[in-house]
């Protein structure tokens, strides 16, 4: 294994990536930003680097930096977590430039994921359902006769689009010719382009994804699935769980298959989650992340495993140390995400000082966080504060913990997202499991 | 009846309205005669700052000139401060440029001001209302001059003054703004600040330790007393008044050679070591004459983004 591990991240991910790696017996070298001197995996690391001012643009993304710091300590392998220089390709290829193990896939396979239509491209190519739709549309006769063939309801797309503009979905026919006309006005006036596609709409579906993981020697395994549908509006997670409640055994099947089928297609090698939209049996692949997730705890409390760890054998060349026999999920977790955010407002992040902060523990609780009382948090990072995930032999008992987590919980100071988690777990409806990605939009669980 | 020129520069918050502040309250202090247009100025210095507003106005008054420099002093004070909140002393700059055909030298008035001809904000605008200023101006470098651009309408100052001020943002753009708002504040001398929006509210206190800025004096070199610092060389290197050479790179010190040596007198600007980064060298230069008074690093060492370097004493 490797020596010592440059942490290329900050607050409750790279906490996580220290304790994983002092587990291994690796030393860790921490980077931080000037605002984030404080934070607790900066004083546990072995050496600690000031990469730069607050903003992510000149410290945890500033890569010469990060680079000479490996370099100045002996590190000998980069662990980027999640976001900021995760998924970048450009720096998992300088890392191995100046001899630095990236502790993630190759570079041509993020770079691969990384664009949506050719990852959509690779996928269909090796068999795995991507959502229906068509090219370019010359007209709206195309349309109508591309729409009666995928069946109705569909959605008309903006192939310059982004931002839900230029974005409608059709029910009947009878709407296409409006529908056609307003998107393709709207696609010009935001993008100057009003090329539009269709595709067919998978209707309230649900976010099921698979954690995979796979070695230098061949072995490809699935960690089962998560489900992921309770998002906020702009479609980032809130609350996720494994397994996925009320999912045929059919539809396990084929997340299942697809998942190992696609994992070895594009010949990936170390943790990495392809997500999908489940509709009733059918299932779509949406795009794979080639990185560790921030809800890997979930599986990592429901199989028994260290994803991170994996990650960081892998990356030594390592094989996989699970079980050769198939994992077996034993009861069931669910994690919600203490985010400083306003969700009255609209999910408006917070910045700030925060008062008071206790955390809950006790059997089947879990709390990945950085956050400390009194500290403060600076507005140019991801507003995830804490993890606060539960484990119980059935999900009732792992949701009865979580609703006793939550409320033991206080992070006083800011806004955070704790009361709205706290609604969701008391609501009937989350309760009966399986609701799909439009849940927080319809529910409107009131937070108080 | 004598007649001052003075420069204004702000680059904090509503500038244009600090700058027509500014003007209204030197009117009270005798007749206005001129004021030029608004200018915008590239940040200056070494560290990177907001970007600064310039203008300049010609006054006449009775006062004396160590009066007028008071006055100046005590109306930036009040542009500066609003009650409630804890501006620096960025928020207005007031400079008294010339005074008549005066020629003061003393220990806290000097007139002409001894570095309006080098700088082309000052320049810009008081040959804008003085003629006879025009030649100075063109014998800046050209590069330096382009720096600074005169705005050219009341619509356009408003424009300029939109983009960089933290309109109501949206809830989407909340983050944006926090983020541009604590940018500013991080390249700013301030060591507080709070903010209270609909979307949002930010409180900002600057972390112990900052690196502070070897900015030339006069421009910022005042704000580092305000700075919080932990380490007590670097406490007693800034009380002194010294500037503090850091490094803003990651990387091992080579001191140049001869080394440099507590003490010694620099007459004018010298190499004093460089920061090798990735086969890099990056060379920390000591932005002047003075006197080093403290090195923080033994050659070869390793320094982060902010380490102190050098303390140097000006003259």
């Amino acid at each position: 294994v490797f020596k010592k591990i440059l942490i290329a991240n900050r607050g409750e991910i790279a906490l996580r990536i220290h304790r994983a790696a002092r587990e291994l017996g690796i030393g860790t070298v921490a980077i931080f930003s000037e605002p984030d001197r404080q934070l607790p995996h900066v004083h546990l690391a072995d050496e600690r680097f000031c990469v730069g001012p607050g903003p992510s643009a000149r410290s945890y993304l500033n890569v010469p930096n990060i680079i000479s710091a490996a370099l100045i300590s002996g590190a000998d392998a980069v662990h980027p977590g999640y976001g900021f220089l995760a998924e970048n390709a450009r720096f998992a290829e300088i890392c191995a430039d100046h001899g630095l193990t990236f502790i993630g896939p190759p570079p041509n396979v993020i770079a691969m994921m990384g664009d949506k239509a050719t990852a959509r491209r690779v996928m269909a190519e090796a068999g795995v359902p991507t959502t229906p739709g068509t090219g370019v549309l010359a007209g709206v006769a195309e349309a109508e006769r591309a729409a009666a063939e995928l069946g109705y309801p569909v959605l008309l797309k903006a192939s310059a689009g982004g931002g839900g503009k230029g974005m409608r979905a059709v029910h009947e026919r009878a709407d296409l010719d409006g529908a056609f006309a307003t998107a393709q006005a709207e696609a010009e006036a935001n993008f100057k382009d009003g090329r539009l596609y269709l595709e067919k709409l998978i209707f309230q579906p649900r976010h099921v994804e698979m954690q995979m993981i796979a070695d230098d020697h061949g072995r490809v395994v699935h960690v089962g699935e998560r489900d992921c549908s309770v998002q906020k509006p702009s479609h980032q997670k809130l609350i996720e769980e494994s397994p996925a409640p009320h999912l045929s055994a059919a539809v396990l099947e084929k997340l299942y298959g697809t998942a190992l089928a696609a994992t070895r297609a594009v010949g990936y090698r170390s943790a990495g989650t392809i997500e999908f939209l489940v509709c009733g049996d059918d299932v779509y692949f949406m795009e794979m992340n080639t990185r560790i997730q921030v809800e890997h705890p979930v599986t990592e409390m429901v199989y028994g495993i260290d994803l991170v760890a994996e990650q960081i054998r892998i990356a030594a060349g390592e094989p996989l140390s699970l079980p050769r026999t198939a994992l077996k999920p034993r009861g069931h977790a669910i994690e919600c995400r203490i985010n400083a955010e306003d969700p009255a407002r609209n999910f408006a992040p917070a910045a700030g000082q925060l008062g008071r902060v206790e955390l809950p523990g006790g059997p089947g609780v879990r709390v990945d966080t950085h956050v400390r009382g009194g500290m403060l948090v600076p507005p140019f990072y991801d507003s995830l504060l804490a993890k606060v995930i539960t484990v119980a032999p059935t999900r009732a008992q792992a949701l009865a913990r979580m609703e006793r987590a939550l409320s033991e919980l206080v992070i006083d100071g800011i806004p955070t997202t704790r009361e709205l988690c706290l609604a969701i777990v008391r609501d009937p409806q989350f309760a009966d499991g399986g609701v799909s990605i439009d849940y927080l939009r319809a529910a409107q669980p009131v937070a108080r | 009846v004598p007649r001052a020129a003075i420069g204004i520069g702000s680059n904090l918050g509503d500038r244009a309205g600090r700058i027509g502040a500014a003007f209204a309250g030197l009117a009270k202090l005798g007749a206005v005669l001129a004021r030029s247009s608004l200018y915008r100025a590239a940040p200056w210095g070494r560290r990177t700052q907001p970007e600064f507003l310039n203008a300049a106005a010609l006054i006449e008054t009775r006062l004396g000139p160590h009066a007028l420099l008071a006055a100046l002093q005590a109306l930036e004070a009040e542009l500066g401060r609003r009650p409630g909140e804890r501006w620096g002393p960025r928020a207005v700059d007031l400079d008294l440029l010339t005074y008549g055909q005066d020629l003061i030298v003393g220990e806290r008035l000097v007139v002409p001001h001894p570095r309006m001809l080098e700088r082309a904000f000052v320049l810009a605008p008081l040959a804008e209302i003085d003629p006879s200023y025009a030649a100075a101006l063109r014998a800046l470098p050209s590069r330096e001059r382009a720096d600074v651009r005169r705005l050219e309408s009341g619509t356009e100052a408003a424009r300029v003054e939109a983009e960089a001020s933290m309109s109501e943002p949206s809830v989407a753009g909340g983050l944006g703004a926090v983020r541009e708002l604590v940018e500013a504040f991080s390249a700013s001398g301030l060591v507080s600040l709070a903010v209270r929006r609909p979307a949002f509210a930010v409180n900002v206190r600057r972390a112990a330790r900052s690196p502070v800025a070897s900015a030339p004096p006069g421009r910022n070199g005042r704000a580092s007393a305000a700075v919080e610092v932990e380490s007590p060389a670097d406490a007693a290197a800034i009380e002194s008044g010294a500037d503090v050479l850091v490094a803003d790179l990651v990387g091992i010190v080579r001191l140049s050679r001869p080394a440099p040596r507590v003490g010694e007198e620099l007459d004018g600007d010298r190499e004093l070591a460089y920061v090798e980064a990735l086969g890099i060298r990056n060379p920390i230069r000591s932005h002047g004459a003075g006197t080093v008074v403290k090195i923080f690093v033994a050659d070869g060492a390793a320094v982060d983004y902010g380490a102190p370097l050098f303390a140097i004493e000006r003259v």
